[in-house]
């Protein structure tokens, strides 16, 4: 019995004994909190394909690069002009006129001829001497009120019906305008869709014929009568005739040439070789028109005037006092389009654009007709809609050169919150790759700054680092190649920990176009659109963490407090 | 007896040799006098003419509850991560990642099972024709996640050795896959002749749910300098599941997953459990064949079959190449980035690009077919006497796209008729460690039974890969040592 005693207890010891060692085995409080971890990772961070689209914050917008007619880059800016509706510059308004009819004939035709007029008074707008070969209403009304000669109210009973006819206006081209008084001496009719033919009179513009005939029974009552016609609230779609010399009025309007916003760049000396100023325009009066700059002046960004622009050919007669002929349209419907340039064959645009022309404002105005026109022709035209529209535009081909652009900015930045005192980056290496296809070197900087402004640090050291070059140029001034460059940036701890506390950047960049002449014009570049900057960024870092847990913990937490 | 000795030696060692990573059940295959065993080889004869067991017998089936329960991890142990350091640190627990990461690249992918069968019941009984006939309800639980190696050396070492080689990370081992289902069993062991005997088992399988994802690819390649570290995803996968729980799941955009759950109640078990859905079928094949009288072979098949999945079905689908460049900036737009959130922009435009890359589509009610993960046994036993035999088993699984293998030593010693003691070695799983016990007490017409596949894991589960626990207890009845109605029976012990 002892023996089994002893048997069992030891048996229970080895037991219990046992027990505890797999326990210890999984009891991680007996961990000792070492951590030892070293992984090594490459990851990109970044890359950039800059091409002519990202040129668009100088440019002033995308819309404001385009791909000209030889296959480089130009920045245009443009605005458009047009001048008024021909319904609002030839009015026709109210026609009136009062006939007088002394002897009423029995079943007999009286015919008169009613001569348009301009009514200044009631609104028409159309010069004395306008000839009306044919006009089309879109609305109007018709008005005519009959009494006798002396004024005396005509009564009714004294005849049976008096007709009053107008045989050339007609709707639907057979249908005349006519009106019969039997009961009433006062009639209403809409003239909506009516033509108007004058050609039918004599001299065969600005007359209608009316006809006035007259039924009665009995003795004809003595005295004549008068036939008050009035037509008013005139709108017409479309007048044939002769309209003479009319001024078609523009609004006065800017071109901003946002590349020479000079706020967001400093720069020594630039020069394009063939800037332009283009008027494309599109004419739908079927009249002979004309078109003349009142002013065209250019200012600079600090809205200082800078010389007039100028003719130096007489090829241009763009500019006041003198004319210049613009097409216009030779069938309705049909818009007469042309264009006029501006450019260093014919003004004196580059000394202007030169000079850094921020504002280009203009006023112009338009004419009908001029000494030359053929003024006994009725086969010009008008529609209510007729316009002359004008897209101006200044064109500045992206060929040239540029000295010193020198351009800077800010931005925020801070390190990510996960990058603390205690430190686990062991080795870092930024690996920045440039392939530059524009015809520019560029000199860069990146400067940390922190909450005061003050500067950290630089992201570049030596000026190897800091330059890139342009890409080489060759015939026709066309990047022939690429200029590539790859540049390792060790990150030191000493570095990061001058981050840290860094708030901004500035990024700065110096410009210059391939192999400039920093005092004139020397070798010229143009961009195309296929030039482009690329670029990557990538990390290669070895984290490595090594130490008492808790520790490491207890140091991003009290960062983390520090930080907040 | 020599030249057996050889070929046993041969066995052994090609058993051994074997890149084992199979689980469960080894020592539990030539345990006889346990009905169960027969779950692994339907031919295996029983010395009883009648049992009964399971979980819905009232008292026996509790005493203990028949269960199986089996957990392995391929890759690593506890102390592969955790151990007790040396000198002043052999109090201590210490984290050694690099021996963990070896063990890991040792095994290239960590498979971790959980299988636990629970018997709901079972009945065995001699029949005519000394037809041995069985029939089990199961309801079986499989669940299995791999983890391949790569995953982890992405986190532990990160990926720059890899890019050096010019290796992509692969990830397309991933793979998680559960499978419930309840199996109904009728099986037969059948006489052929004096020497041989087989065996078949069909069964009817209801699956209860399940999970699986079918990665056909998934890579991370991060390419040189040259070519500025582009770190490229590819992705074909999908995953497949049939969860009649899950009443309702959808995706809004990239960042919003909802799913609805159904309420466990009478409607529930009305519209799933009873309705029969995700029906499948398996049979179980076995042979056993005695070459002399000392020496017999025995080889099964187990789990042949599939369960075919139409009840609440989805399939989840993603298949793209994402080319990660960094943060696209542009310099000259310095103020339009937000520079103090540079970091959080990088990290949703990554984001946000893998998201819409892999944006998965999501198929409901599409049905699919699984197939069991199948067993294939073969061995040979040896009678030294009456009392002891040994012998060799070999087991494969065709796991997912994986073959699974381990080779097992055992020594059977049928004691007396009472008790029947079992030992074996198991190699499995890179583990070289695993002896295995069984031992069954019979008191009565009440038959105790235990298996332990790896008794050391059950002693030292800090260093065991897996472990590995069938018991139970049945009913016996009928001890049958001698040939019935003048049928040839192979002699059990």
């Amino acid at each position: 019995m002892k023996k089994i005693i002893i048997v069992l207890f030891l048996f229970s010891c080895i037991v219990i004994t046992f027990t505890t060692c797999i326990k210890d085995e999984f009891n991680l409080d007996k961990w000792n909190r070492e951590v030892k971890y070293d992984a090594s990772f490459a990851v990109p961070l970044a890359f950039g394909d800059l091409s002519y689209v990202d040129i668009d914050k100088f440019a002033g917008g995308i819309d404001n690069v385009i791909i000209n007619d030889e296959g480089y880059l130009s920045l245009l800016y443009k605005t458009h002009v047009e001048s008024f509706f021909a319904d609002s510059l030839f009015k026709v308004g109210v026609m009136h006129n009062l006939f007088k009819i002394p002897a009423l004939t029995k079943n007999t035709d009286v015919t008169q001829n009613w001569e348009i007029v301009p009514d200044e008074l009631n609104g028409s707008t159309f010069l004395t001497g306008t000839k009306f070969k044919e006009m089309t209403l879109k609305s109007g009304n018709a008005n005519i009120r009959i009494a006798k000669e002396n004024g005396e109210l005509l009564s009714i009973s004294e005849f049976s019906s008096i007709h009053v006819i107008f045989p050339e206006i007609k709707i639907n081209g057979n249908s005349a305008l006519s009106f019969i008084f039997s009961n009433n001496i006062e009639d209403s009719q809409s003239l909506a869709g009516y033509t108007i033919d004058f050609s039918t009179s004599t001299p065969g513009y600005n007359k209608i014929p009316v006809v006035f005939h007259v039924n009665y029974s009995g003795t004809p009552p003595t005295g004549g009568v008068s036939i008050d016609v009035t037509f008013s609230n005139i709108e017409y779609s479309k007048i044939i005739g002769n309209f003479g010399q009319k001024k078609l009025m523009f609004k006065k309007d800017t071109i901003d040439v946002k590349i020479f916003k000079e706020e967001e760049y400093e720069i020594n000396r630039y020069y394009f070789k063939d800037p332009k100023i283009k008027v494309d325009y599109e004419n739908t009066f079927g009249v002979p028109s004309y078109f003349t700059f009142n002013e065209l002046k250019a200012y600079t960004h600090q809205d200082i005037q800078l010389p007039l622009l100028t003719s130096t050919n007489p090829s241009l007669s763009i500019f006041h006092p003198d004319w210049h002929n613009v097409n216009y349209s030779t069938a309705l419907g049909v818009p007469a389009k042309g264009n006029i340039t501006i450019n260093k064959e014919n003004s004196n645009l580059p000394d202007i654009v030169s000079q850094k022309p921020r504002w280009i404002k203009f006023s112009a105005t338009a004419a009908t007709n001029n000494e030359q026109s053929d003024l006994a022709s009725l086969n010009q035209f008008i529609t209510d809609d007729s316009k002359l529209k004008a897209d101006i535009e200044m064109e500045l081909p992206l060929w040239g050169d540029m000295s010193l652009f020198k351009m800077k900015d800010t931005a925020d930045f801070e390190l990510p919150e996960y990058i603390f005192t205690y430190d686990p980056v062991k080795r870092a290496e930024l690996v920045v790759k440039i392939t530059n296809g524009f015809p520019a070197e560029m000199l860069t900087q990146v400067y940390f700054l922190d909450e005061n402004n003050n500067i950290l640090d630089e992201l570049f050291v030596t000026q190897a680092e800091k330059v890139l070059s342009a890409a080489p140029v060759g015939a026709g001034d066309k990047v022939s190649g690429t200029s590539d460059k790859i540049t390792y940036i060790t990150v030191t701890n000493d570095k990061i920990r001058k981050w840290k506390t860094v708030k901004k950047i500035i990024y700065e960049v110096t410009a210059n176009t391939t192999d400039v002449n920093h005092d004139q014009p020397g070798q010229l570049v143009k961009i195309y659109p296929e030039n482009r900057v690329k670029f990557f960024i990538g990390l290669d870092f070895k984290v490595g963490i090594e130490g008492n847990i808790d520790s490491i913990q207890n140091a991003i937490e009290n960062d983390t407090i520090s930080n907040k | 007896m020599k030249i057996k000795k050889i070929y046993i030696l041969i066995l052994i060692s090609v058993v051994l040799g074997i890149n084992a990573k199979a689980q469960q059940g080894m020592q539990f295959y030539t345990m006889n006098r346990v009905f169960q065993s027969g779950f692994m080889n339907v031919a295996a004869e029983s010395p009883y003419t009648g049992h009964v067991g399971g979980l819905i017998v009232p008292i026996f089936g509790q005493l203990p509850p028949s269960m199986y329960l089996n957990v392995t991890n391929s890759g690593f142990h506890w102390n592969n991560l955790y151990h007790h350091g040396t000198g002043s640190q052999a109090d201590s627990l210490v984290l050694d990642l690099n021996n963990f990461m070896k063990n890991l690249k040792k095994a290239k992918v960590n498979n971790t099972f959980i299988n636990t069968h629970l018997e709901l019941l079972n009945i065995g009984w001699l029949g005519r024709g000394d037809i041995f006939w069985s029939f089990n309800l199961t309801e079986k639980i499989n669940v299995g996640f791999s983890l391949p190696y790569d995953l982890f050396e992405l986190g532990i070492h990160g990926n720059y050795d890899y890019m050096m080689e010019g290796k992509p990370l692969d990830f397309s081992k991933l793979d998680v896959n559960a499978l419930i289902y309840t199996e109904l069993g009728i099986g037969a062991s059948i006489p052929v002749n004096d020497k041989l005997r087989i065996g078949v088992r069909a069964k009817l399988l209801w699956g209860n749910a399940n999970v699986e994802t079918n990665i056909k690819k998934l890579t991370l390649n991060t390419a040189t300098i040259e070519d500025d570290y582009r770190m490229t995803f590819d992705a074909d996968m999908n995953v497949r599941s049939s969860l009649p729980i899950l009443s309702s799941l959808n995706f809004y955009g990239t960042d919003s997953v909802k799913a609805e759950m159904n309420d466990f109640n009478g409607e529930f078990l009305k519209n799933n459990i009873l309705k029969f859905k995700n029906l499948g079928g398996a049979i179980d094949l076995g042979f056993q064949y005695q070459i002399i009288d000392e020496v017999k072979v025995f080889a099964s098949a187990t789990d042949l079959g599939f369960i075919h999945w139409n009840n609440n079905t989805q399939k989840l689908s993603s298949k793209g190449e994402f080319t990660f460049r960094g943060l696209e900036i542009k310099p000259i737009d310095f103020d339009s980035i937000k520079y103090k959130n540079q970091w959080e922009a990088l990290a949703k435009e990554f984001g946000d690009s893998v998201l819409n890359i892999f944006q998965p589509e999501l198929q409901n009610d599409e049905e699919y077919t699984t197939f069991l993960p199948s067993n294939i046994y073969a061995g040979v036993e040896y009678k030294i006497f009456d009392q002891l035999q040994v012998g060799l088993l070999y087991r494969g699984q065709f796991y997912r796209k994986q073959y699974l293998q381990a080779g097992t030593l055992y020594i059977n010693a049928p004691v007396c008729k009472i008790v029947s003691i079992h030992a074996s070695y198991t190699v499995a799983n890179h583990s070289y460690n695993n002896i295995g016990f069984g031992l069954t007490l019979r008191l009565g017409p009440v038959l105790w039974y235990s298996s332990f596949d790896n008794v050391l894991g059950m002693i030292l589960p800090q260093k065991a890969r897996m472990i590995n626990v069938r018991m139970g207890c049945n009913l016996v009845f009928g001890y049958n040592d001698k040939a019935k109605n003048n049928i040839p029976r192979f002699k059990t012990y």
